[in-house]
């Protein structure tokens, strides 16, 4: 059997056993389980690591009045949570709302209808003429169309504030259709 | 009445309005509109429906309704 010390941390306890045992956990556990009083079907890790470094394992017994704390405590963490997710989600309700009014406003009629039956709309550059096609998105999400319609490439460029898509949407189709050498300035085409 | 929006991350977006007609409006609005173009913002000028739009470098009191979007990036 391979020799071993009693210290005090699980490291040193592990560099003695290996750098004098065989070296490997499992052949460790197999010696020990075999040949000491811990059996590994039949005890448990505290047991293993009482016998193992001959200090007890810390356990804390917790009293009913503590474990009321304890639970109320966590009660109220978790109602805390659950209010500021509800929050959260009202206020970003409210925002997509604003940002998706916002798109509606700068689009045709057409393009709209396009947003919401495709999940896109296309519009024409009015300085090249160049059509180009906006997704859904952020980012990656435009498309230049050849002549036929096709896509051909895509453009990628956005906001540097994190707006919300539609307003991101909404600043994109902008530049496309009336800044559009400041597009070619700033984003990759790949 | 004309109005300006202005992409905000927080708010969605925030609403401008002034009268043409009353020089303090117009004068706090135009104050706001340099601003914001000094930090990299476009401006477009926009008609009704996605019609008639235009960037613009230069409050226009008279505009119906403006538009600035934050400084853009490549992605």
């Amino acid at each position: 059997m391979a020799s071993y010390y009693y210290t005090a941390t699980a490291t040193t306890t592990w560099a003695n056993w290996t750098s004098s045992g065989t070296g490997t956990a499992t052949s460790a556990w197999t010696q020990w389980a075999a040949t000491d009083t811990c059996q590994s079907t039949s005890t448990t890790a505290y047991v293993v690591w009482d016998a193992w470094t001959g200090y007890e394992a810390v356990t804390t017994k917790e009293s009913a009045e503590e474990r009321r704390i304890r639970e109320t405590h966590e009660a109220e963490e978790r109602k805390e949570r659950e209010r500021l997710a509800a929050e959260r989600a009202t206020k970003e309700k409210a925002r997509e709302k604003k940002a998706r009014q916002l798109l509606r406003e700068v689009l045709t009629e057409e393009q709209d209808k396009d947003l919401d039956k495709k999940g896109y709309f296309e519009l024409i550059s009015v300085g090249s003429g160049q059509k180009y096609r906006i997704n859904k998105g952020r980012s990656r999400n435009i498309n230049k169309l050849d002549k036929d319609g096709k896509v051909c490439g895509i453009v990628c460029f956005h906001p540097r504030d994190y707006l919300h898509d539609y307003d991101t949407m909404a600043a994109q189709k902008l530049m496309l259709e009336y800044n559009e050498e400041q597009v070619k300035k700033v984003a990759n085409f790949s | 009445m004309s109005e300006m929006r202005i992409m905000d991350v927080e708010a969605g977006d925030l609403k401008v309005i002034w009268d043409a007609d009353n020089q303090e409006e117009v004068d706090a609005a135009r104050a706001q509109f340099d601003a914001l173009l000094k930090k990299g913002y476009f401006a477009y000028r926009v008609g009704e429906k996605g019609k008639k739009a235009e960037q613009i470098k230069k409050f226009d009191p008279e505009a119906e309704k403006i538009i600035l979007s934050p400084a853009v990036q490549g992605g």
